[in-house]
């Protein structure tokens, strides 16, 4: 059982909307505890050319090492904050408008810090009536919050036509990066935050809910694939799919349960302990689009496996 | 007087030889105590003969003496800028590493400007450089990585950092030659990206992980850093300053001072710093460089006798050590990053070797360990040691301002944050109520200790004269933000603290430091009177009309000297290093 905190990284260019959502997160009926962190930059009223051009003039000059001390004091507060007998059920960090949310993302990937806690997902939040505006270097800003995003919440899309909606989505995002538009301010907060923090492998805790367009189906197979194929097949899932889950009977790793999440554009995969009972694959993925389906998951595993193997 | 074939004038006072130059007719603050103002100064053999009135340094001119009138000009002692680190500034500019030269490169850009490069520079093992665009990958459905450059240049090291230096893409003959594999651990501000499964590395390296690469790279060509440093000490001589700190070297840079040196290309005389930890970039031969090789460098312009450390982290991420939490904080006092007992072993130790401890000390409780240190220090190796230097000082604790005296512990203050400014505000607004109480001159002063500046280039500008002026004035020089933070010093103590505090931080206060006969011929002259002005908004635009070191002339803008046995060596173009915003 993955016991680590999980973490959000809610991201995006100043006035994207970020306050909005962390305060609708906030009040949210998911359950969760929910302890916020405000990045560092974030309390500084800088205007962003001039911390882009500070921080690039520091790292070209010193070949990044004064960006690094603004990375190792967030590991440091972070782990100041885990290790201080208060750790918190959900960490829920929200960038600043200037900053590079892939920098803190980076930050979970420490050796201090990875058996704490879990980067769950970097939300980016996209102003989709103001971000072809920005000057270049800002653009260049927003480009790296993408970069770094593994779901996308495109916003203020009321104010702009579909055609709009649509060339940005086909300028900017990626062909796997799922995206939602925030409607009247609201965006479908059970599928941004984790929903199943303590059993990886149970498809309970998935819960769709067809009324607002997000399906769910299962897959299960007894037959093991090697861990490159289901890496493949995996990877392979359309960018509808934005929540998966499950266990994986890997040829490479025949007594471990690998478990598998994905949240977004995130794919994580770990060593879970031996087997209990019988080894077998087991999946569950929520989306839309296309999902509601019947045997959409089946045909999709089944024939990326089929090629790969 | 003495005629050009060298016999004696009858004028000469009996005894007292007559001078190489003399400079007359001027308005010299001296920074001496017995004797504040000077109308002229005669020169000898690199020294101050005599320093007093036009009619007391008269008798003191020979017909081969070189006479100059200052037609009233102001001058004093040279400046000192006791921490700043033209290398990092400069070096990675003239590395001539691969670049890319695009802001958003394609991938098939980037691949064409590294093949480029690695057929133009055959000679060169690694190809090394900026930058990719991890975006641009992703919109290409593709993964940055050792794969993606194996698929074009597998038999030589590559290493390419991303735009925003957030991590560096190897090939695997960049991987092996760093020896990074699936067994290899993940430093503490970094990691090797790696299959979650199996290990092995992708070819991502985070942060302080492509430390591990660089670390396998030959270092920055010579002729990068030997670049740097010329310019850098080229600029700060123009602007005034005569002594310098040039704070975290290694072998390579020192040799590359020693090569400027050797050439006569040094216009200042460095005392240089070597860095205690690998923090910034590898340091060969640390320990024979520490136990006595550091000695091979020395010169009359150049020292490597200190060493420098990082102890705390800094304001902006409020990483300073203090004393209690950071404001609107319950516990996070910051972070300490060597433990109490290194640093009182490390300082003893290099005081028992006669090597002078620079320690990086922004919060509070960082100063306050480091003053420990010293009083331990000195509890050891009894009295007369070193003086050890706290960097930057930007907090101190009140009960701490005392102990810089009674320990002879420089306290050196850098001018980023000095003033108002959207970056003060901004990026020091962590401290909240205690911005006010940064940069604690004043106290330092008042409590009898000595205080020096450093403009820590790149942190902030390498132009002294931003830092200088608002010691003064502690607001803004070019007005950009209303305001005042923190308490003045006179411009008096400002002037001192850029001279003979220098001297004294450099152990050289009893032959420099001040223009008093007998000491080193260190002078510069400014188109206006410091003393005799508003200091606010005039200060920084001081122009520097002459630079002398050891009575060379170092910087002669107005061509005073051209065609005398005085005539500058330096005449390369002074760079253009003026400020940044900040």
């Amino acid at each position: 059982m993955d016991t680590r905190v999980p973490v959000t990284i809610v991201a995006g260019f100043l006035g994207s909307g970020k306050t909005t959502l962390i305060n609708t997160l906030l009040q949210g009926d998911h359950g969760l505890n929910i302890t916020v962190l405000v990045n560092d930059f974030g309390a500084v009223n800088i205007d962003s050319d001039l911390i882009l051009k500070r921080e690039r003039e520091v790292m070209e000059l010193s070949n990044g090492c004064v960006c690094c001390s603004i990375q190792s004091d967030l590991v440091a507060q972070l782990q100041a904050l885990f290790r201080s007998g208060n750790s918190p059920e959900y960490l829920l960090i929200e960038a600043s408008g200037v900053s590079q949310p892939g920098r803190i993302a980076s930050v979970f990937g420490y050796p201090q810090l990875r058996n704490y806690a879990r980067l769950d997902a970097v939300v980016t939040l996209l102003d989709a009536e103001n971000t072809d505006m920005l000057s270049d270097n800002c653009q260049q800003l927003v480009q790296a919050q993408i970069e770094a995003a593994d779901i996308a919440v495109l916003t203020k899309t009321d104010l702009v036509d579909a055609q709009r909606v649509g060339d940005f989505r086909e300028r900017w995002l990626f062909p796997d990066l799922p995206s939602y538009e925030a409607r009247d301010g609201h965006v479908p907060l059970q599928y941004l935050l984790d929903t199943g923090l303590h059993d990886p492998s149970s498809a309970a805790l998935l819960q769709s809910n067809p009324a607002a367009g997000f399906y769910s189906q299962s897959w299960s197979s007894q037959k093991p694939f090697s861990y490159a194929s289901f890496k493949s097949a995996l990877g392979a899932l359309p960018a509808s799919v934005f929540r998966a889950k499950g266990v994986l009977y890997c040829i490479d790793f025949p007594d471990t349960r690998i478990v598998f999440q994905k949240v977004g554009s995130r794919l994580e995969f770990r060593h879970d302990g031996p087997w209990r009972g019988t080894p077998e694959t087991r999946l569950v993925i929520i989306g839309e689009d296309g999902l509601d389906q019947d045997g959409f998951l089946q045909k999709q595993m089944e024939q990326s496996l089929a090629a790969r193997s | 007087m003495v005629s050009s074939a060298g016999i004696r004038s009858t004028n000469t006072p009996e005894g007292l030889p007559a001078a190489d130059m003399v400079l007359r007719n001027g308005r010299i603050y001296t920074v001496d105590q017995d004797q504040p103002w000077a109308e002229a100064v005669a020169i000898k053999h690199g020294r101050f003969m005599a320093v007093g009135s036009n009619a007391e340094i008269e008798p003191l001119i020979a017909d081969y003496t070189h006479v100059h009138d200052l037609n009233g000009a102001f001058a004093m002692p040279g400046l000192y800028d006791m921490h700043t680190h033209p290398d990092l500034a400069l070096g990675p500019k003239y590395s001539d590493y691969l670049d890319v030269g695009l802001e958003t490169p394609s991938l098939d850009q980037v691949r064409e400007a590294t093949l480029r490069y690695a057929t133009e520079n055959p000679d060169r093992e690694w190809i090394f450089g900026k930058h990719f665009v991890h975006y641009a990958f992703r919109k290409a459905g593709l993964k940055p990585g050792r794969d993606w450059l194996d698929s074009f240049i597998p038999d030589r090291p590559v290493a390419i950092m991303d735009r925003m230096w957030g991590s560096c893409m190897a090939n695997s003959k960049a991987l092996e030659l760093a020896g990074v594999s699936k067994d290899t651990v993940d430093p503490n501000n970094g990691y090797i990206v790696r299959d979650p499964l199996t290990g092995e590395p992708d070819g991502i390296l985070v942060d302080g992980a492509y430390a591990l690469i660089m670390a396998a790279m030959p270092p920055p060509p010579m002729h990068a850093l030997t670049r740097a440093y010329r310019e850098g000490a080229r600029f700060q001589s123009a602007r005034g300053v005569v002594a310098t700190k040039y704070v975290h070297v290694c072998e390579q840079r020192l040799d590359a001072l020693r090569a400027i040196d050797l050439a006569g290309e040094l216009p200042v005389r460095v005392e240089a710093a070597i860095s205690w930890q690998d923090d910034i970039f590898p340091v060969c031969r640390r320990w024979e460089l520490l136990a006595g090789e550091r000695h091979y460098y020395r010169s009359k312009r150049l020292n490597a006798n200190a060493v420098k450390f990082h102890f705390d982290g800094t304001a902006e991420p409020r990483t300073s050590y203090l004393i209690t939490p950071w404001p609107n904080e319950k516990t996070w006092q910051g972070s300490l990053n060597l433990t109490p007992e290194h640093i009182y072993d490390m300082v003893a130790e290099m005081d028992r070797k006669r090597i002078l401890v620079i320690a990086h000390c922004t919060g509070d409780g960082a100063s306050d360990i480091f003053l420990d240190a010293v009083a331990e220090c000195r509890r050891r190796n009894g009295p007369g040691g070193m003086r050890h230097q706290c960097a930057h000082s930007t907090l101190l604790d009140e009960g701490n301002l005392a102990r810089f005296a009674e320990l002879d512990v420089i306290a050196e203050f850098s001018p980023v944050g000095w003033f108002p400014s959207e970056f003060t505000i901004g990026a020091r607004s962590s401290f909240g109520e205690r911005l006010q109480e940064a940069y604690n001159v004043r106290g330092v002063l008042d409590a009898g200790g000595v205080t020096v500046m450093g403009t820590d280039w790149p942190v902030s500008s390498i132009d002294p004269w931003f830092g200088f002026e608002t010691l003064v004035t502690r607001e803004n020089p070019r007005g950009e933000m209303e305001g005042k933070l923190g308490r003045s010093i006179t411009p008096q103590e400002a002037i001192r603290m850029l001279t003979l505090n220098g001297a004294y931080a450099m152990g050289c206060e009893d032959v420099s430091g001040s223009i008093t006969a007998g000491k080193t011929a260190d002078l510069i002259v400014l188109d206006r009177n410091l003393l005799e002005i508003d200091a606010k908004g005039n200060w920084h635009k001081s122009q520097v009309h002459l630079t002398m070191v050891d009575g060379e002339i170092v910087h002669d803008p107005k061509g005073w000297m051209q065609g005398t046995d005085f005539e500058s060596r330096i005449t390369s173009p002074v760079p253009d290093f003026t400020p940044v915003d900040i």
